[in-house]
């Protein structure tokens, strides 16, 4: 009944114009909405450490104009017309979007083309914007979660790798951006050979394809800047153990985490996304069922294989008391040593194939959300990979998937970060209580 | 495309279907709704609709939990329960192929869940430390202290999750009984939306729920008073973090109220998007926050209208004064025809773009069509937007953007000097 075949995921239509630009076209027809999706190379990868955080804050002054748009006039135009758009920077990639009424693309895609690749970045809108950075550092310091992850990236990679490092940036290093060293960073990356356009939605492709090709097909002027030399990624040669406490913390966080493989590893990318399934995706997972359905030991645990250009990290999750935390922590390591020795099951990888393969598909259906998965594995390993992904997981053994475990995710080597509640529950309860008026 | 337009269909057990059919994808969503949620709670069971919701897929008369996840999951699918404030939703996502194989797993969840004593106990036990963890989250904090102030003794007081209290008490009878009042067929909507016609959908789900007849006596309709608020009230919670947390919250009206088209477009000039009131004013130009937004949520009842931002803890009075002031522009000038006009192309475009996928459509049709408002709602709702002036905008911010609740979570420090 299921499928049992890959289906096909491909974009319709891929170009590369003269310039070095990548396009990236698929219809359709049931929308009436289109996506524009700008990706580029760059992300906190390329920063260095004195600059750290301008990618991110660059990405904040592209809405701020360009010699023809008044700092926020790209909103106003897409926004006014019902539309919608937003921007993201990660470690390997800065992405913009806009989605609009289908037949609203040829009067709103020249204004992002226009914001990305003429971003004016005046003096006082950086010192203003400055502040908003600032603010969206302070945020997410008081996301708990976030401090977590970003701990975790921090103890695998260390600071010398820029994996270890926040994309946000610190107080300190934002205060350093000028805004010729954003101008300077902007020019270097922000060219056609680094960037992808994705179109997607209720559109015709030839008329889109003039439209980008009239919008970005500009040759890049000046030079393009060369991706830094990093360190390799850190190898743990025991377990790398890290704890801290935090007086808002209501519940215990554990992360364990195996360095991986990097994105050019695409066999072994996906093979790690079947073991990760098979351990902690969904209620019949090993460690879900295990941990929380039948022991009640944790509130949540779960499982991902975070691959990117440089390196990867095999990740395992958890949300717990604290008096739960060893025995948890033995338990995964204990489970992880099962899985390696006496293997799985064919009935439980069928499973996990099927259970990525339509999280996939299921994610695909808006315009929007298929132009993110175009864009992203354009810019990070070429889209044909993404076909290739679907093929692999339906290619791999169980025995194939037990090699990866037995060869990365080792017992002996590996790194924990844990964080812990800093007082009793009942003294942050009413401590609670008594600020209450 | 017929997408948007759905089919309705009443069954002679009372379950209203909804139908639409999208032949472009294979993808198929079922959502199913029962009137109950958070609203038809008693104080002292608050949280057990979210309890029923944790529980309900965790034991039926011949399955056990593990089973039932077991074919889900074998089949790739989701299925989830959610509780709200007016309704509990049961959603489906699969390959259209494997509906009729898992529609036969949805009835028996929805006509004889088992709630075994044991799912039963650690679920409550993990509600617990979820409602917790929820204090880890200055939004959450500062909520559910505006919705208290908001509702008094209505249970939209009530945080979604329950009172450590309350939860701690929750029985399986409990659940049993709230089963069997509110689950039932009489009322449910489930709208579907997949690649199949619709009369071959509806018989599909005919099969399997067309006999479901409850035994048990139906809920009597609840009438639930609000008194006026008086005056405007602030509440204070202190955190050690970096931001504070500012929420001011007002009483707006139910969905079915004839000014829920002018809230909603005021929510929407205020806070939606990055070309906002509140966006461009606070954040653009004065950086005092990063996140800044509104919202008006859709309810039976009078429902919250919500405008919040997050800044560094020694901006915490300028901050609240500029949201402040913003609300009180609404009350004292009549906007232009140019912002009513781009909000109201906003608040249409971008309710267009929240319909992109089959869930979301479902959930939209049946979510306007369990709070008695119908689906048709949906087109009457912006056609009315489409008609508002600047003078109805602005009584109705002058009726409802009145005594606010404010909230503010943050260090001591901070907050101390605050006063209304």
């Amino acid at each position: 009944m299921t499928l049992s075949r890959a289906p096909r995921l491909l974009p319709a239509y891929t170009h590369r114009l003269n310039n070095g630009l990548s396009v990236i076209l698929h219809p359709l027809p049931i929308a009436d909405s289109a996506t524009v999706d700008v990706w580029v190379q760059t992300g906190g990868r390329n920063e260095p450490p004195q600059w750290l955080g301008i990618s991110h804050f660059l990405e904040h002054m592209v809405f701020k104009g360009s010699e023809r748009l008044a700092p926020g006039e790209l909103d106003r135009v897409i926004e006014g017309r019902g539309g919608s758009t937003n921007a993201a920077t990660g470690q390997d990639y800065t992405h913009y979007y806009i989605t609009v009424a289908a037949t609203d693309l040829p009067d709103t895609l020249p204004y992002l083309a226009e914001a990305v690749l003429r971003a004016g970045i005046p003096p006082e809108e950086v010192e203003r914007e400055r502040q908003v950075v600032l603010e969206e550092i302070r945020r997410a310091a008081d996301n708990l979660g976030h401090t977590a992850y970003q701990l975790l990236l921090e103890t695998a990679f260390g600071v010398e790798h820029p994996y270890g490092r926040p994309v946000l940036g610190t107080p300190e290093s934002l205060m350093g951006l000028t805004p010729e060293l954003l101008r300077a960073y902007h020019r270097g990356w922000y060219r056609p050979e680094y960037m992808t356009v994705v179109v997607t939605g209720g559109i015709d492709p030839d008329q889109v394809l003039a439209l980008v090709e009239r919008e970005f097909g500009d040759p890049a002027s000046g030079s393009a800047w060369t991706r830094p030399p990093i360190p390799p990624q850190p190898r743990p040669q025991g377990i790398l153990r890290r704890e801290s406490t935090h007086t808002r913390l209501e519940q215990a966080r554990l992360k364990l985490a195996w360095p991986t493989v990097s994105l050019e590893a695409w066999e072994q990318v996906c093979g790690l996304e079947l073991l990760a399934a098979v351990l902690g995706g969904g209620r019949t997972s090993r460690l879900v069922h295990l941990l929380r359905e039948q022991r009640g030991w944790v509130r949540m645990v779960g499982c991902s294989s975070l691959v990117l250009k440089e390196g990867g990290l095999f990740c395992i999750s958890a949300r717990l008391e604290v008096e739960n935390l060893e025995r948890v922590e033995a338990t995964i390591l204990r489970e992880i040593e099962k899985l390696q020795q006496e293997g799985i099951g064919q009935a439980e990888l069928d499973r996990a194939r099927r259970l990525l393969t339509h999280e996939l598909l299921f994610s695909a259906e808006s315009p929007s959300q298929l132009a993110s998965i175009y864009g992203y594995y354009e810019t990070l390993v070429g889209v044909q990979r993404l076909q290739e992904y679907l093929e692999l997981l339906q290619a791999f053994t169980p025995a194939q998937v037990r090699e990866l475990a037995q060869q990365y995710l080792s017992p002996e080597a590996y790194v924990v970060v844990l964080l812990k509640p800093a007082a009793s529950g009942a003294a942050a309860a009413s401590e609670l209580q008594l600020a209450c008026r | 495309m017929q997408r948007g337009r759905l089919q309705r269909l009443r069954l002679s057990n009372g379950i209203t279907l909804l139908l639409g059919q999208n032949p472009a994808t294979e993808i198929l969503a079922a959502h199913c709704f029962f009137r109950g949620g958070s609203r038809v709670e008693r104080p002292q069971q608050a949280g057990l609709s979210h309890l029923l919701a944790a529980v309900l897929t965790k034991g039926t008369q011949q399955r056990d939990s593990q089973a039932i996840a077991a074919w889900v999951e074998s089949l790739g699918a989701g299925l989830g329960v959610e509780s709200s404030a007016d309704c509990i939703e049961v959603g489906l996502q699969c390959v259209a192929a494997d509906f009729p194989e898992l529609l036969k797993l949805l009835a028996e969840i929805l006509r004889e869940p088992s709630f075994p004593e044991a799912e039963v106990e650690r679920e409550r036990e993990l509600l617990l430390q979820t409602i917790r963890a929820q204090q880890e989250r200055p939004f959450s904090l500062a909520f559910n202290q505006v919705q208290q102030t908001l509702y008094g003794d209505h249970p939209y007081a009530l945080p979604e999750l329950g009172w450590l209290e309350t939860v701690g008490s929750l029985t399986r009878e409990d659940l049993l009984a709230y089963h069997a009042t509110y689950c039932r067929p009489e009322g449910m909507v489930m709208a579907v939306i997949g690649p199949e016609l619709p009369e071959t959908m509806a018989a599909q789900v005919e099969a399997v729920l067309g006999d479901w007849v409850s035994t048990s006596p139906p809920a009597p309709e609840l009438d639930l008073s609000l008194p006026p608020l008086e005056k405007p009230q602030l509440r204070k919670l202190f955190q050690p973090t970096q931001q504070t947390t500012i929420v001011l919250g007002f009483r707006g009206s139910p969905a079915a109220s004839a000014d829920y088209p002018a809230l909603k477009l005021l929510a929407t000039y205020l806070g939606s998007g990055l070309s906002s009131r509140l966006f461009v004013e606070l954040r653009e130009r004065s950086g005092l926050a990063y996140e800044v937004s509104a919202f008006f949520a859709t309810r039976r009842d009078p429902a919250p209208f919500v405008a919040y931002l997050g800044t560094a803890a020694e901006n915490t009075p300028v901050a609240l004064e500029r949201l402040q002031a913003e609300i009180h522009r609404l009350h004292k000038t009549l906007l232009s025809d140019e912002e009513v006009e781009m909000t109201q192309r906003k608040l249409l475009g971008q309710h267009a773009l929240s319909k992109q996928t089959n869930a979301q459509v479902a959930q939209l049709a049946g979510w306007y069509e369990i709070l008695g408002l119908g689906m048709e709602f949906d087109q009457q709702y912006l056609q009315r937007v489409r008609q508002l002036t600047p003078a109805q905008l602005q009584q109705a911010a002058k009726t409802y953007l009145v005594n606010a609740a404010i909230a503010l979570v943050g260090p001591e420090e901070a907050l101390a000097a605050v006063e209304l």
